[in-house]
């Protein structure tokens, strides 16, 4: 793990910088980025340009290994870089939600492409998660802090 | 009348999912289709790839075969594998329905099929394998 100041993490306020951290993505699983923001107790998940059952698969291991370690509460899944997805995208925001509800944690989807909401809306999942626009308000809404 | 053809074969392996989309994608795209048909093909495509390698074979080493056929207003894709079967189709196309919930599946595979193509028929014998057929009805636009 290291600390990494070029990603999402700058978007924010230095508040949130001084406590957030970035993985950068092990050999074989793309662009995807997970980024630590220690002050929202939640990990924001960054998946690269396709979400399909193959990428799907190495969110889940990676994310589940580091909510484990961390104890980290929220998920956000910033979509901004998201082009393509099909219900295994679908599927692996239920898992995560399903993960975190049991520790009282939220889950959020922000940035998301017309194409991308609508199959969230579609599959129901607006229930159960919060939806945004921007990554500031994905993580005051899903943390509660401001 | 049916204007092209097309068939492909490939090792039932997540990684190929993209690979099926984007054939399935280059082999319309001479029609014109809008940005929005293009999606929705690809994502119907990637579900039944998906049911394929999931469902079909479990994760056991075996082989897909995509077809595609061009006709005056429409396209056709199937998809084929030759594993486990569908036990009961009615309740497979129920939207939310999986049949491997510890999976962490959405249920939500038909459903989109039905719901971004024209057409769906599936057709699956215990123990012989599983065929998905979409049809696609594509305007031609004007040039």
């Amino acid at each position: 793990m290291r600390i990494n100041n070029r990603g999402i993490a700058r978007e924010l306020d230095k508040t949130a910088l001084v406590c957030s951290c970035e993985i950068p993505p092990r050999k074989g699983e793309g662009n995807m980025e997970m980024t630590i923001m220690g002050k929202y107790r939640t990990l924001v998940i960054r998946p690269d340009s396709e979400l399909d059952q193959h990428t799907a698969e190495k969110i889940r291991q990676s994310a589940d290994k580091l909510l484990k370690k961390t104890g980290l509460k929220n998920v956000a899944f910033d979509m901004r870089r998201v082009r393509f997805m099909d219900s295994s995208g679908i599927g692996v925001i239920m898992g995560r939600y399903r993960t975190v509800c049991t520790i009282g944690g939220r889950v959020a989807v922000f940035g998301m492409s017309p194409y991308v909401e609508r199959l969230v809306s579609m599959s129901g999942i607006r229930e159960i998660v919060i939806t945004a626009d921007r990554l500031q308000d994905a993580l005051e809404e899903v943390s509660g802090i401001c | 009348m049916l204007r092209n053809s097309m068939k492909v074969e490939f090792d039932a392996i997540t990684d190929n999912e993209r690979f099926a989309r984007g054939a399935a994608a280059a082999f319309v795209v001479g029609l014109d289709p809008t940005v929005d048909e293009l999606s929705e093909i690809k994502t119907a495509i990637s579900e039944a790839v998906t049911n394929a390698i999931i469902h079909g074979y479990d994760g056991r080493a075996g082989k897909i075969l995509m077809e595609g056929a061009i006709y005056d207003e429409f396209v056709e894709f199937s998809v084929s594998d030759e594993g486990v079967g569908i036990s009961d189709i009615r309740r497979a196309r129920e939207p939310l329905y999986t049949g491997k919930p510890e999976d962490e599946r959405s249920g939500m595979g038909f459903t989109i099929m039905e719901t971004f193509m024209d057409s769906l028929d599936v057709e699956s014998e215990r123990g012989r394998g599983t065929r998905v057929t979409m049809t696609k009805n594509i305007k031609r636009r004007e040039m």
